[in-house]
């Protein structure tokens, strides 16, 4: 029968809803955060900001305020921490790359990036083009209109109605095909490096997973954004914007 | 940081000197000392009397009497020559051997030595004789026979009291009585509170040094200037340094000399004693301009034009000297006119770690460019400080500088990075933080695993298929007789059952049973495609049971279409309640056989 997955549906998304509201009066400590930072106070707006995160929630806006409360401390390292990891959630955000850039302006290392495949960069730009929330109403729209489309298409052949329901179905289709995409490689993370930004004052990297002072290639500095690739018991190994390799212990990490 | 230097013998210094230099214009003294301040009975030891400023006597110097406690042995001669700072200075040293030979404190009386037509006299000195072994010297350690007092190492401030921001030097010697090959720094003292910069040691090398009426063969290892950053009292912890000692064979007579000494290097660690250093704050009454620099300072400026059009780039140079903290110097209030836009200034500064304090200088090159014409003047610029020396606050106090400017005044600044100072400024400042509560989500959830996700995913997948459904329900109808009929059956028959009940009394009951018959007949011939005309009991029959219908399914059915059949022909009229009767067993006839045929 029909009516039980329906139900089942049904009971699921108020369970979605749910899970979506009001749990902990984040909403209130945003608000407190928020103005605690106004008046100066950040240890107190980090106390708040923190209790939504200890309540299980995050937000792009949040991370972006927790980095600009590290930021006023003079924390470089868990600003910029905060700020990548706001723009994991938002990533074209106008504000946040402003402030991102003025934070590693205030980081010890001087990293050029390497020029990076022009084919990579268009890729990165599209997939970063739209905020989450945008891209999946997006998608959804797509999707109902493409399959209500159909539904058309299929219960009033041989009308007007049909072969106009039919060119909507082609477009839709392709729309949420192609942001579809986008959203599934934003979600599943797919393509995305681990990365992790230096906590330390002054971490030394070395050329193997060894505390040997001989194996002492440089050091980075709080601040610095690194890629982790293998690690080896509390060592990681870490490829630096520049391309260069090395080993950094991992308590002198902290991944985005 | 390492470093090992190599500190010559004494042998190398006690030099035999060739060469008889006139001594003249270089004050003659003479001084003893002794070899040990301390002697165990029957042990030998040294009396030295050294003559500076000649390589000759006279006569033999006059001994005092040391009969008392004391054998002489013999005597020898060395004349040493050293060069230091462009002089030369000539030294001549006569040493008795004496061997002790009675238990206590003596006294040494001064001895006359005459020389170049004047009399000498030295101090005197006291020996003390102990009854310790003879064969072991006075110890303090296992240290391969170096005693404390053989190699140490001492730590002077050159003041105790000194306010925040004055620098103390401290001045680290070695003092060695043994031959020492060379020293490392084991040890560098931590100085915190302190700002330290390192100053170079001269490079003299080793003085021979009379302490405590002995002589050792001394020599600056490090000296720094230590800026303390807070008031208080003060430690130094002491610095370690480990030398190597030469061990020398233990033998008797001739070959005790060092020269003969061929034993190997051992190490040893020497520390000097910790330094307390008592810091005062800075006395009331600052000046306005004051950022704690102590010392004494003194500020000019200079530009390299004076005559200049507008927008041209001016060099402006801001030079602090001193002595002092100079690193700290920070640039100081310019009170430059409103129209010039000053970029920030290029800072270079120069310490020179030498000599007792720390001087250096400190540059500030600002690029100005100014905007309007006319006359103006750059006003001085002041550098408040304290000085210790003074005990007072001071203010340094460059001269104006004044500038005539020609040209148009130029009001938009010049491509891009010429903006003003103060909009510069203002692009260092983070953007604010976002006021408006946003969405938050669950720290790591994913839209996959939430329920809007799937409801918006399958839902219109369920009505599409609800649709396909429909439409093939449809053509199914159209196109086959069959199926149509089978899915309106019901409905045709109960319209059927429907009208006989319309007809239900007993003037009509012949178009009632008429009626009920077609609802029977037309259900079948309906269900099973069938012709309804030529439908006659056994065919029925036969139909149904080759569709697996069940006899007793099958007879009810038969035995009601029957008895329509035979009450539409019946002369008697029946009652209500048998024709209600037949409609209710007509309904369930039908409803059973629908059931067993679907």
């Amino acid at each position: 029968m029909i009516a039980r997955p329906i139900l089942t549906l049904i009971s699921a998304l108020c369970l979605g809803l749910l899970a979506g509201g009001t749990v902990a009066g984040q909403d209130a400590f945003f608000d407190e955060g928020n103005q605690r930072y106004q008046d100066g106070d950040f240890d107190g707006a980090l106390a708040s900001y923190a209790r939504i995160l200890e309540a299980g929630l995050e937000s792009g806006d949040l991370y972006y305020n927790l980095g600009n409360t590290y930021f006023k401390r003079g924390e470089i390292g868990p600003a910029i921490l905060y700020y990548e990891r706001a723009r994991r959630l938002m990533p074209g955000d106008d504000d946040l790359l402003a402030n991102l850039d003025l934070a590693r302006q205030q980081t010890a290392d001087e990293i050029t990036p390497l020029p990076e495949f022009w084919l990579f960069r268009a890729v990165r730009w599209w997939v970063g083009l739209l905020g989450l929330t945008a891209l999946a109403w997006v998608v959804a729209l797509a999707y109902l209109t493409a399959t209500t489309a159909v539904i058309l298409v299929v219960l009033t052949p041989g009308t007007r109605i049909a072969m106009w329901a039919r060119r909507a179905t082609i477009v839709a289709a392709a729309v949420t095909i192609v942001f579809g995409v986008n959203l599934a490689v934003r979600e599943l993370g797919i393509g995305a490096a681990q990365e992790a930004v230096v906590m330390a004052t002054e971490a030394d990297v070395q050329s193997a997973p060894s505390d040997d002072s001989a194996l002492r290639i440089f050091a980075v500095h709080e601040g610095a954004k690194v890629r982790m690739g293998r690690r080896s018991d509390e060592w990681v190994e870490i490829v630096l914007e520049d391309g260069t390799v090395g080993w950094v212990a991992a308590q002198q990490l902290e991944p985005i | 940081m390492t470093f090992a230097r190599r500190l010559p013998t004494r042998l190398a210094l006690a030099m035999l000197g060739l060469l008889c230099l006139p001594a003249s214009g270089l004050a003659q003294t003479a001084r003893a000392y002794l070899s040990q301040n301390e002697v165990g009975l029957s042990q030998q030891f040294v009396l030295n009397v050294e003559i500076a400023g000649t390589q000759q006597l006279d006569a033999d110097p006059t001994l005092p009497d040391l009969t008392a406690f004391a054998a002489y042995l013999g005597s020898g001669t060395s004349t040493s020559m050293q060069m230091a700072n462009g002089r030369t200075s000539v030294t001549l040293t006569i040493q008795y051997q004496f061997q002790a030979t009675a238990v206590g404190t003596f006294d040494i009386g001064p001895i006359t030595v005459p020389a170049s037509g004047q009399t000498l006299t030295t101090e005197p000195l006291t020996i003390q004789v102990t009854n310790a072994p003879a064969a072991t010297r006075r110890s303090g350690g296992t240290d391969g026979g170096v005693a404390p007092d053989d190699l140490f190492i001492t730590a002077t401030p050159s003041q105790d009291t000194v306010y925040v921001n004055q620098p103390v030097t401290v001045e680290y010697r070695i003092f060695t009585r043994v031959n020492v090959d060379g020293y490392n720094l084991a040890q560098q003292p931590s100085t915190a509170g302190f700002w330290a910069e390192e100053l170079t040691v001269p490079q003299a090398g080793v003085e021979q040094i009379i302490r405590n009426g002995v002589q050792y063969a001394s020599s600056v290892i490090r000296r720094v200037a230590l800026f303390p950053t807070s008031a208080g009292r003060k430690t130094l912890d002491p610095l370690t340094i480990e030398a190597q000692v030469r061990v020398q064979r233990r033998s008797r007579g001739f070959f005790d000399e060092p020269f003969f000494g061929r034993g190997r290097s051992r190490p040893v660690v020497v520390a000097s004693d910790a330094v307390d250093i008592d810091v005062l704050t800075l006395p009331a009454g600052q000046p306005p301009a004051f950022t704690g620099l102590v010392g004494q300072f003194n500020v000019s400026t200079s530009i390299d034009r004076t005559d200049v059009n507008t927008n041209d780039a001016l060099t402006f140079r801001l030079v602090v000297t001193g002595t002092g903290n100079i690193r700290t110097v920070v640039a100081p209030e310019l009170g430059f006119p409103a129209d010039f836009e000053v970029y920030p200034p290029d800072v270079t500064e120069r310490v020179e770690p030498s000599g007792e304090g720390v001087r250096g200088r400190k540059v500030f090159e600002y690029v100005v460019v100014p905007r309007a014409p006319g006359d103006v003047s750059i006003p001085p610029v002041e550098l408040a400080y304290f000085n210790p020396d003074m005990d007072a606050y001071a203010v340094a106090t460059s001269a104006p500088i004044n500038l005539r400017i020609a040209g148009d005044a130029i009001d938009a600044p010049s491509g891009p990075g010429a903006r003003r100072r103060t909009s510069i400024d203002a692009q260092q400042d983070i953007r604010f933080i976002r006021i408006a509560v946003p969405t938050f989500r669950p720290i790591g959830a994913s839209l996959f695993r939430s329920a809007w996700f799937w409801t918006v995913l399958l839902t219109p997948l369920l009505a599409m298929a609800g649709a396909v459904v429909t439409r093939r329900h449809q053509d199914r109808l159209r196109g086959d007789v069959a199926y149509a009929r089978r899915r309106r059956a019901s409905r045709v028959a109960k319209q059927r059952l429907t009208k006989a009940e319309s007809l239900c009394s007993p003037e009509q009951h012949r178009d009632f049973h008429a009626e009920i018959g077609r609802a029977l007949h037309g259900f079948l011939g309906d269900k099973l495609n069938l012709a309804e005309a030529g439908l006659v009991r056994d065919e029925i029959r036969s139909h149904l049971t080759s569709r697996g219908v069940a006899n007793d399914v099958i007879a009810p059915y038969l035995t009601c279409l029957e008895d329509c059949d035979r009450q539409r022909f019946a002369p008697t009229e029946p009652d209500s309640a048998a024709m209600q009767e037949m409609l209710t067993r007509a309904g369930q006839a039908m409803t059973t056989l629908d059931q067993a045929l679907s």
